[in-house]
């Protein structure tokens, strides 16, 4: 590296980045105050204009964070004083998130409103931050780069995507705070002063009491180069009794004089500068002191959440494109200007700075970050440094601005380009940056984050009204409204959308943010919601509002009963014979000494901090009686100080007389100073002050004009139209029909041959099953089969994601070329007709209701119906690969419709409860009177903890890197229908994103490797239930293919049955249930309709008696009947088992008898 | 323990109610001397006097059930005169009174009894439904209380009275007993509602439901629902047969709820098969769907562990007589017409009936292929690249077999 020394005269100054003349700034500080600041006044009212209107209208509704924090601001003006919320994650402690933003909209609420005093609060901090960008950036330029660094901020995609993308107010609001701070604790270590000191230390505060990551993250990135530059500032200012000049020769003798003459100059900076860190450290543990004590107390233990942000951004284009490219937009262009100016001036702490911010920003694109930041790595999101970087490099930015408008750019430009370039250029910029920001702005418009707006008042009446929030509740396909829910109720959720909060091991134990979004979370996603489905009791779970119908086969499957959509079209779902919550409900408070210190101290430190900027602002003015008790302060602390002051002085004293030693001045050449980026910018000025010919103007002109216009050329081709492949078109097809875009799907078709319009759309709502209707598009892979020049036939195979499980569906698609380019050519449909145009069937329609008057009591005991008897017989605890398993069958004896649940408790030899878990899918929930359901078992641990293995064939280990374990997965590959054992595909190392899964697996139980098993209990309860599936689905002609089991299902009712389910009841030759397995179909059944099916069967040889004894608790049955298992048709030995019966069931969307 | 005081003074005092007893119970002490009734009626006043030195300030604490309350009055003539509000002998038990006069006390004791029994009478039946087979039983509690919601005395006579199904009503004495009255509700042998409610001197109440409903059904038997029909149907694999179950019910002749399961059972051509019907009006019905092949199809059915003794057996004859099949080589392969198929009486057979081609020649080359009828036809393209020699093209429809050779 190139030292490059100039004359330190230059620097002797306390100007910007580049001194201006002194003409200028004599003019400049003759001007008035509005004249001074007008650029700052025109970014505020940007703020207001821009970022408010957006705000009031409610852009904040769809971001990512905005209801978290109303949330949190709602449990304070609820109750100011509180530490604990029992709303989510059956509570958490409200101290794990520094209170200062949610106290401030809290506060706010009680004017306007929550979500407006949200909004209000957002607008303040923009306004505050603002001013602090201003105000920082003074201290590295000059004060009209400073305005222009202000204005960028305002119309920066990096805020607009912050703050209307991402709805962060914690953020904006501490960074304001922090940013305020920097210059006073500039001008603390620079030339001291108490009020610098005070003021600096409680913008500090405000800063931590609204995000202690911004104080810990901006000590290093924003106070430190301004604390860096001061202290190298101090160290280049001569003492005022200081000889002038340096020394040309350096000897020996002169070593120490010289270094005693730089430190008798930098020891006062550095001792203020220790003070104020050590301040600041303080005031870090003390305003938030709370958060500190709970993270001690209750450490964040949780698996790693993925995030976007430490992806690499040229695998993962959509997180590069979110994380990195929008925040940055055009300052990208100005990114290279920075770095050199930054590194060519006084300013090089502040590149640096911003060079190291930017490297952190990148994510997973590179290594160093997650080298840099080790262990943090993983919980941190990585793009908070990209928001700071684009912080960071608006000083330097502004002064590009100035430049560009009225300096050495634009002189450069005009000489370079001619007069009409230099000024359309910077329009052209301008425009580009503006489009960026406005589509940042509005991303959440053109690219939805969130699902549509939800009312949530249905949701909090129902829950208001017949004690109905006595349960708690969850919310699918919510988004980050469900935390907007909350706020609006007293009810609680098992979820939550804090997830550093999270209590619950099957929670916190699994890389799943919210369970409301499972389906997004892959393997843990999906079968950690599978759990809270499967065995609700356990949480007190009753009620789901669903707006996501991806999850209504799961809920059905699992015993939940859809009691139809509420006014605004959320879907209710509820969970029958689910205890309340206890009446007294733990609540771990924290100590009254930490609330009232949490609910006081944050609060004050930003009250205090807004009351002394604007005292600070009006002129510090001190009314004569604080002045007095300011001056006896201040005599105390000089007293208190005065042997430090005195230490002070006599090492001053002893550096001055070795720092007297350095000869006079005349001796002296002009000192030089190490700049690294120094020799680039005078390369690059060189070659800009060169003299440039008019012919040389003219066409260095043309080439920027021809540039642009191959760049217009250029973008316009690359949007045009092409006509699309074959793959393309039928690519789109599916993508149209996942989206139930059908007129799109029926343009692709050859008009030659499709049918009308009408009749496409009948032909595709004939088919309402799994796979039509509940899953979601995941993959599609395309192989030519034939091809001819106007013909081709391709194989499709489509991966559908449902909740219950994951299908490929196999197509063979042929594509003709016509004049409009390649469309698809449908096969024929089926011509088969029912029988009859007109069916009547009939029914028995059952209601449940109280007999009590209208009240709003609790439900009256004379109201509750007696519990339907029931009977379990052919039960049996088994060994399947090392898991446990119990089989059975239960019937319902008695004469009421009866909603059961079955449930396998494990017992030690003391007796002692080892685990227990619900048949949750395999089994029939509701059954008519006189009807019986096989049912399967499986012992379960914590879904995410293990490794996989799909339910179907019972769950077989896998082992980490998704090589069946030989032992389990080879010889239980029969078990099942499913016989493959899917491992979950592993993500892609560099991609956290979205990931595949399946729903089929779980996560066996693992007991302690001294627990010894040596009794299960199966309990069987049921309450009465109107909620009935209409009997008349029929098993038929069922038969073997080799070792499959084919039949037919045909749906006798006058429903359509959209997941049909069916349970085989495998049996050995005497008759007693041995194995039951099950499998969805993907189709649905309409009225009158059948469809065929095929399901591989099982095989025994893994299944083993576990030799333990079972027994089975149902209650007394006056008249118990045998009911004994029926075999449909007797299977080859070969399979382990003598004969199989089959059991339909299916999720009738319509619902009920 | 406030509670097990009531109880215990109530049995005592069972049958003593009316106005207060003029009886006064004296307790002298340090010149203090109490005098009050022995005994009260819940939620009558009762006057209190305790006799003390003219001008001296007492304080009188009854101490009862409900807790503790204080008056002060100061004696004249020679006696301090109280009044116990019926808030104060609102709960039955014993009321405790101490008169305190500086250092002088006294004490004493006042059983307040419980009322006579008012509306309602909420009797609470469960279990709420039993199997009217002569051997099920419930029960039916109630709590009769007196107007201040006292307990009505243990021993107090009540009747519980029940109406069956049939419209009888029988009566039941029974006594207070632990704060409640019990009584067992046997079952009948006829199903249906009953009425239970329960009387108390002049109090009565509410009813209370208990159904018995019918025990498991004796075996039945299955049966077209119209046997013509039955006979008439076809193999073509669309028609519906109805059929349904005799009356089910139980030894007593009590029909199966409605919405009792019945499960049937069939074997066909093609496989076993199963379906589920509910009873209405103890019937239970469902169709079947007539198999593609003529054959005979055995039914059995099952209610709640009832098994029907004998299966019903349904005999579907061909569905089409002959089947006309075209076939002759075309590019790329052998291009086979079926159709038009009818059925007997000359229609064409439903739309979506499978056809299924089996292409065939002298070796070993043979294809299998099949298509839906449209109008009675089908024209399908079968590949014959490995096929040489004579080529013999078989298509069943229905299970009738037609044939063509190239």
């Amino acid at each position: 590296m190139t030292a490059v020394l100039e004359p330190e005269a230059v620097h002797r100054s306390e100007s910007p980045l580049q001194a201006e003349p002194e003409s200028a700034q004599g003019l400049e500080s003759s001007r008035g105050w509005v004249a001074r600041h007008r650029l700052l006044l025109i970014a505020l009212v940007l703020v207001v204009l821009f970022h408010g209107s957006l705000l009031l209208s409610g852009s904040y509704q769809r971001t990512y964070d905005a209801y978290v924090h109303i949330f949190f601001a709602d449990h304070y003006a609820r109750s100011w004083f509180s530490g604990w919320d029992t709303r989510w994650y059956t509570g958490f402690s409200t101290l794990s998130y520094p209170p200062g933003s949610h106290y401030a909209v809290a506060a706010v609420s009680k004017l306007f409103g929550l979500q407006t005093g949200f909004a209000v609060v957002q607008l303040g901090a923009l306004l505050i931050l603002t001013i602090g960008v201003y105000r920082w950036a003074r201290i590295w330029v000059d004060q009209e780069s400073a305005g222009w660094a202000a204005i960028l901020l305002v119309l920066s995609s990096s805020i607009a995507e912050t703050v209307h993308v991402f709805g962060q107010l914690p953020t904006t609001f501490s960074l304001g705070f922090l940013l305020n701070a920097l210059p006073y604790a500039d001008r603390w270590v620079r030339v001291g002063g108490l009020r610098s000191l005070v003021l600096g230390v409680v913008c500090m505060m405000a800063t931590t009491a609204s995000h202690h990551v911004t104080t810990l993250f901006g000590a290093v990135f924003f106070l430190g180069p301004v604390l860096v530059a001061a202290l190298v500032a101090a160290l280049r200012t001569p003492h005022p009794d200081e000889p002038d000049g340096h020394p040309a020769r350096i000897s020996r003798q002169l070593l120490w004089p010289l270094v005693a003459r730089r430190l008798r100059r930098v020891l006062p900076a550095v001792t203020r500068a220790a003070l104020f860190g050590v301040l600041v450290v303080i005031t870090l543990v003390l305003v938030v002191l709370p958060y500190w004590l709970y993270s001690r107390s209750d450490p964040i233990t949780q698996v790693s959440i993925p995030h976007a942000s430490r992806d690499s951004f040229l695998v993962n284009l959509n997180a590069g494109l979110v994380f990195w490219l929008i925040p940055w937009g055009t300052t990208l262009l100005v990114l290279p200007y920075a770095l050199v100016r930054g590194f060519a001036s006084k300013a090089w702490p502040l590149a640096a700075s911003l060079a190291l911010l930017v490297l952190l920003g990148t994510g997973g694109t590179t290594p160093i970050p997650r080298l840099l930041l080790g262990g943090s790595y993983n919980i941190l999101t990585l793009d908070r440094f990209t928001f700071w970087a684009t912080i960071c490099v608006l000083p330097l930015a502004g002064r590009f601005v100035k430049s560009m408008v009225s300096g050495t750019i634009h002189d450069w430009m005009v000489r370079q380009l001619g007069r009409v370039l230099a000024v359309a250029l910077p329009v052209l910029l301008l425009v580009a940056h503006l489009a960026v920001t406005l589509f940042a702005a509005n991303l959440t418009h053109y690219r939805p984050f969130q699902p549509g707006t939800i009312d949530v008042a249905p949701i909090t009446a129902f829950l208001d009204k017949d004690d109905h929030d006595h349960w708690r509740y969850l919310t699918l396909g919510f988004g980050d409204q469900m935390a907007w829910l909350s706020a609006s109720t007293t009810a609680a959720t098992v979820d939550g959308d804090y997830h550093s909060a999270r209590a619950l091991p099957e929670l916190t134990s699994r890389p799943v943010e919210r369970l409301e979004n499972s389906k997004y979370a892959g393997v843990p996603g999906i079968g950690s919601l599978q759990q809270f489905l499967a065995v609700p009791e356990r949480y007190n779970l009753k009620y789901v509002f669903s707006n996501d119908r991806f999850y209504a086969p799961l809920l059905d499957a699992s015993g939940w009963t859809d009691l139809g959509p509420l006014s605004n079209g959320i879907e209710v779902w509820e969970r029958a014979d689910v205890a309340p919550l206890p009446a007294t409900d733990l609540s771990r408070e924290p100590p009254a000494w930490e609330r009232y210190l949490w609910g006081t101290v944050p609060i004050g430190s930003i009250l205090a901090a807004l009351l002394l900027l604007v005292w600070s602002a009006c002129g510090s003015p001190v009314p004569r009686w604080p002045r007095r008790l300011l001056h006896s302060v201040g005599a105390a602390i000089r007293a208190l100080t005065t042997p430090l002051r005195r230490m002070r002085a006599a090492v001053d004293g002893k550096l001055a007389r070795a720092a007297a030693r350095v000869p006079p001045a005349a001796v002296t050449d002009p000192p030089r100073r190490w700049l690294p980026g120094r020799p680039v910018l005078g390369a690059v000025r060189a070659g800009a002050r060169r003299h440039v010919t008019s012919s040389r103007r003219r066409r260095q002109a043309a080439i920027v004009v021809g540039t642009l216009a191959l760049l217009t050329i250029g973008t316009a081709a690359l949007v045009r139209p092409v006509p699309p492949t074959a793959e393309q078109v039928l690519t789109s097809y599916y993508d149209d029909l996942d989206f139930r875009r059908f007129g799109d799907a029926y343009a692709r078709l050859d008009p030659a041959t499709r049918g009308d319009f009408v009749q496409y759309q009948l032909d595709l709502s004939a088919d309402g099953g799994l796979v039509a209707s509940f899953a979601k598009l995941d993959t599609v892979t395309l192989s030519t089969v034939e091809q001819t020049p106007d013909r081709v036939v391709l194989r499709s195979t489509r991966t559908f994601l449902t909740s219950l499980e994951s299908y490929d569906v196999v197509d063979e698609v042929t594509l003709t070329r016509g004049s409009g380019g390649w469309v698809i050519e449908l096969p024929a449909t089926d011509p088969s007709k029912p029988q009859d145009q007109f069916t009547s069937r009939a029914g028995v329609d059952l209601l449940a209701q109280g007999r009590r008057a209208l009240t709003s009591g609790a439900t009256a005991t004379a109201d509750v119906l007696d519990r339907p008897q029931l009977t379990l017989t052919d039960l049996r605890a088994e060994r399947v690969s090392d898991r446990w398993v119990v089989v059975g069958q239960v019937t319902n004896v008695d004469v009421d419709p009866a909603d059961v649940t079955v449930q396998a408790q494990m017992r030690d030899p003391n007796g002692s409860l080892l685990a227990s878990w619900d048949a949750s899918q395999v089994i029939v929930h509701k059954l008519l009177p006189g009807q019986s359901t096989p049912f399967r078992i499986e012992f379960q641990s914590i879904a995410g903890t293990g490794a996989y293995g799909t339910e179907v064939d019972g769950g077989v280990t896998v082992v980490a890197n998704g090589a069946a374990d030989g032992a389990a997965a080879g010889a239980d590959s029969g078990a099942g229908s499913q016989i493959a054992v899917a491992a979950p595909t592993p993500a892609k190392a560099d991609v956290r994103g979205p990931v595949e899964f399946d729903p089929r697996t779980i996560t066996p139980l693992t007991l302690p490797a001294d627990a010894g098993v040596a009794a299960v209990d199966v309990y069987a309860r049921a309450v009465v239930t109107p909620s009935v599936n209409p009997p008349g689905l029929q098993v038929t002609d069922v038969h073997l293919d080799g070792d499959t089991l084919v039949g037919t299902l045909r749906n006798d009712s006058t429903e359509e049955a959209a997941v049909p389910h069916l349970l085989f009841s495998y049996l050995d030759g005497s008759g007693h249930l041995v194995w039951v397995d099950d499998a969805y179909l993907e189709h649905s059944v309409a009225a009158q309709h059948s469809t065929s099916f095929r399901v591989p069967l099982a095989q025994s040889a893994t299944v083993r008696d576990a030799g333990v004894p079972v027994s089975g608790y149902a209650g007394p049955a006056h008249s118990p009947f045998s009911q004994t298992m029926v075999p449909m048709i007797p299977l080859p030995p070969s399979t382990g088992f003598a004969s199989v019966g089959v059991t339909a069931t299916s999720y009738f969307r319509a619902g009920g008898l | 323990m406030l509670l097990a005081v009531s109880v215990s003074v109530s049995v005592s005092v069972l049958g003593s109610m009316g106005p207060a007893r003029p009886e006064a119970v004296r307790s002298a002490a340090g010149g203090l001397a109490v005098t009050a009734p022995e005994r009260a009626g819940a939620g009558q006043a009762v006057p209190v006097q305790v006799t003390a030195a003219d001008g001296v300030d007492v304080a009188l604490t009854a101490v009862g059930s409900l807790g503790m309350t204080t008056d002060h009055a100061v004696a004249a003539g020679g006696t301090a005169t109280f009044t116990l509000t019926a808030d104060v002998t609102r709960a039955a038990g014993q009321i405790t009174l101490l008169a305190r006069a500086g250092n002088a006390s006294a004490t004493a004791a006042l059983v307040v009894e419980p009322g006579p029994p008012v509306d309602p009478i909420t009797p609470v039946v469960g279990a709420r439904s039993i199997v009217a087979d002569g051997t099920d039983r419930s029960m039916v509690v109630a709590m009769p209380s007196d107007a201040m919601g006292n307990s009505i005395a243990d021993g107090s006579p009540a009747r519980v009275f029940r109406r069956h199904p049939d419209g009888r009503v029988d009566t039941q004495d029974v006594t207070m007993a632990h704060l409640l009255l019990w009584g067992l509700l046997p079952s009948g042998t006829v199903a249906g509602r009953n009425d239970v409610w329960v009387q108390a001197g002049d109090a009565t109440g509410p009813t209370a439901s208990l159904d018995e409903v019918a025990a498991p059904p004796v075996p039945f038997t299955l049966a077209p629902v119209d046997p013509q029909a039955a006979t008439t149907t076809v193999a073509d694999g669309q028609s519906l047969v109805s059929i349904r179950t005799s009356l089910l019910a139980d030894p007593f002749g009590n029909v199966e709820p409605d919405g009792t399961a019945v499960t049937f059972d069939w074997t066909g051509p093609d496989g076993p098969g199963t379906g589920s019907a509910v009873t209405i009006a103890g019937v239970a019905r469902m169709s079947l769907a007539a198999p593609a092949i003529p054959a005979t199809v055995t039914v059995t059915a099952s209610c709640r562990g009832t098994v029907t003794p004998a299966g019903l057996a349904l005999t579907f004859a061909s569905a089409v007589s002959a089947v006309p099949v075209v076939a002759e080589r075309a590019p790329g392969g052998i291009a086979v017409v079926v159709g038009p198929v009818l059925q007997s009486g000359g229609a064409f057979v439903p739309d979506g009936t499978m056809a299924n081609v089996v292409v065939a020649d002298a070796n070993t080359y043979r294809t299998v292929t099949s298509g839906r009828l449209t109008d009675g036809k089908v024209q399908l393209a079968v590949p014959d690249d490995a096929a040489s020699g004579a080529v013999t093209v078989e298509v069943t429809v229905l299970g009738t077999v037609g044939t063509a050779a190239l």
